[in-house]
């Protein structure tokens, strides 16, 4: 499914407003691949990932009273809950036993997915963001993805935190750039 | 502070990645608060975050999808039905209601029909009601009416069996005539009663008149009204009397009557 424009976030927006299940099936078929992408990379894990999507979107119809357009899109207002509900979970004891028992070694992330289908903004965005280097890329994967914190980076890069903290800066400046100059 | 400085040091990065911990990170919402510039700033890097959280899309199982419906249409429910909705007897509890429609709807009719009912019953008490009514004062004033008769009679007997009473009979004049009255005298108490015992209806305008005739003197001694239902009337007291007349004389009365107008007179002694 492609993305959606303002005008049809908008649309979208009253609809879920008005608590039609017609507004919730499109929100689903338009973002949910995107979502549970984001989600599984963070998670690892396909039914806790499951769980976690269906928590964004119950949370985002609970709160769609609250969504200003004008200062957000809809879909990165959503990445940011399903994102925000992630980290929680990669934090969260539970979640650290079963990792632990399953002996699951993070490591490479899957950039690719056999249930990935056709998501051509997502393949413009993948183009964006393969242009960002390796080391950049990692960087912000661990903070992002994998919800590490400044201390944990820098030791595990051998850094001190203020040259870490320089490159998570850089890192994200130069995705910034990328997305400014190539949409 | 300058926030352009403060924006330099990376630390908005960190906060949207979701880094900042503790004092530094509220540190940072005070100054996002006051600051516009590094809010624009937030925003700016959230939305590139928010673009790179989508690089790599996979479907959910086809399933869930479903799943999230009927999880919406709960909340849905939820919201618009403040009652929680207890899934197994809904279909129990919607008979329920329908049972209790229509147990009222048949207590509506038949109350309905039972105030018809009542009513026409209490129409017929009250019509029976005011028939009684209307026999009761009839035989109330029916009971007045004999009981008034009975005190005439009984008073007229009174008067006859008193062995005081003289009783002088008055037969009439023209002896053609069958004319015939009672004087009930008292000389004692001087009260005079006088029975019409056939006295025709007198001629228009004009009046029986008793008189007592005392040493060839004529005393009035009252107009009598000759009607049928009347038996005994009550003349004025009388001393004494030798004989008795009655004469027909105009409506009011006159002082002294006339020999010719003698209809009737009491025999001689």
């Amino acid at each position: 499914m492609p993305g959606l424009t303002n005008i049809e976030e908008l649309e979208l927006v009253n609809s879920l407003r008005s608590n039609e299940t017609e507004g919730m099936e499109l929100l689903w078929d338009h973002y949910a691949a995107v979502l549970y992408g984001l989600i599984f990379r963070m998670v690892q894990m396909d039914e806790i990932a499951e769980e976690l999507l269906l928590e964004t979107f119950k949370k985002t119809q609970a709160n769609i009273g609250q969504y200003e357009q004008r200062n957000m899109r809809l879909i990165h207002w959503m990445i940011r809950i399903a994102h925000q509900l992630s980290i929680e979970k990669i934090k969260s004891v539970d979640y650290q036993l079963v990792r632990r028992s399953s002996k699951f070694e993070r490591g490479g992330l899957p950039e690719q997915s056999s249930s990935e289908g056709f998501h051509p903004e997502s393949t413009r965005i993948k183009d964006i963001v393969r242009r960002l280097d390796p080391e950049h890329r990692q960087i912000i994967n661990l903070f992002y993805l994998e919800g590490m914190n400044l201390n944990d980076v820098a030791k595990k890069r051998g850094e001190t935190n203020e040259q870490c903290l320089s490159m998570v800066k850089t890192s994200v400046q130069k995705l910034r750039h990328y997305f400014e100059i190539l949409s | 502070m300058n926030p352009r400085d403060y924006i330099r040091t990376g630390k908005v990065e960190l906060y949207a990645l979701g880094s900042l911990e503790g004092a530094e990170k509220k540190e940072f919402e005070q100054f996002l608060l006051l600051y516009p510039e590094i809010q624009t700033e937030l925003q700016k890097v959230e939305a590139v975050l928010a673009e790179y959280g989508q690089s790599s899309p996979r479907n959910p199982r086809p399933a869930l999808r479903l799943k999230m419906i009927q999880l919406f249409s709960r909340e849905v429910k939820k919201t618009i039905i403040p009652t929680p909705v207890v899934q197994p007897p809904e279909e129990p509890q919607s008979f329920t209601y329908k049972y209790l429609i229509a147990a009222s709807l048949a207590a509506l009719v038949v109350s309905t029909f039972a105030s018809w009912f009542f009513y026409s019953r209490w129409n017929e008490a009250e019509d029976r009601y005011t028939d009684l009514l209307t026999e009761k004062n009839t035989l109330a004033m029916s009971f007045n009416q004999v009981r008034n008769q009975f005190e005439k009679t009984y008073s007229d007997l009174m008067i006859v069996h008193d062995e005081n009473v003289r009783v002088i009979t008055l037969t009439a004049a023209d002896s053609t005539k069958r004319l015939r009255a009672r004087i009930y005298w008292n000389p004692y108490t001087r009260e005079v009663n006088v029975d019409a015992l056939n006295l025709p209806e007198p001629d228009s305008g004009k009046h029986y008149q008793l008189w007592a005739i005392t040493a060839g003197k004529a005393t009035d001694a009252g107009l009598i009204s000759a009607s049928t239902d009347e038996t005994m009337f009550r003349a004025r007291n009388i001393n004494a009397a030798d004989a008795w007349w009655i004469t027909q004389e105009t409506e009011n009365g006159i002082a002294e009557p006339s020999p010719d107008h003698i209809l009737l007179l009491s025999p001689n002694k």
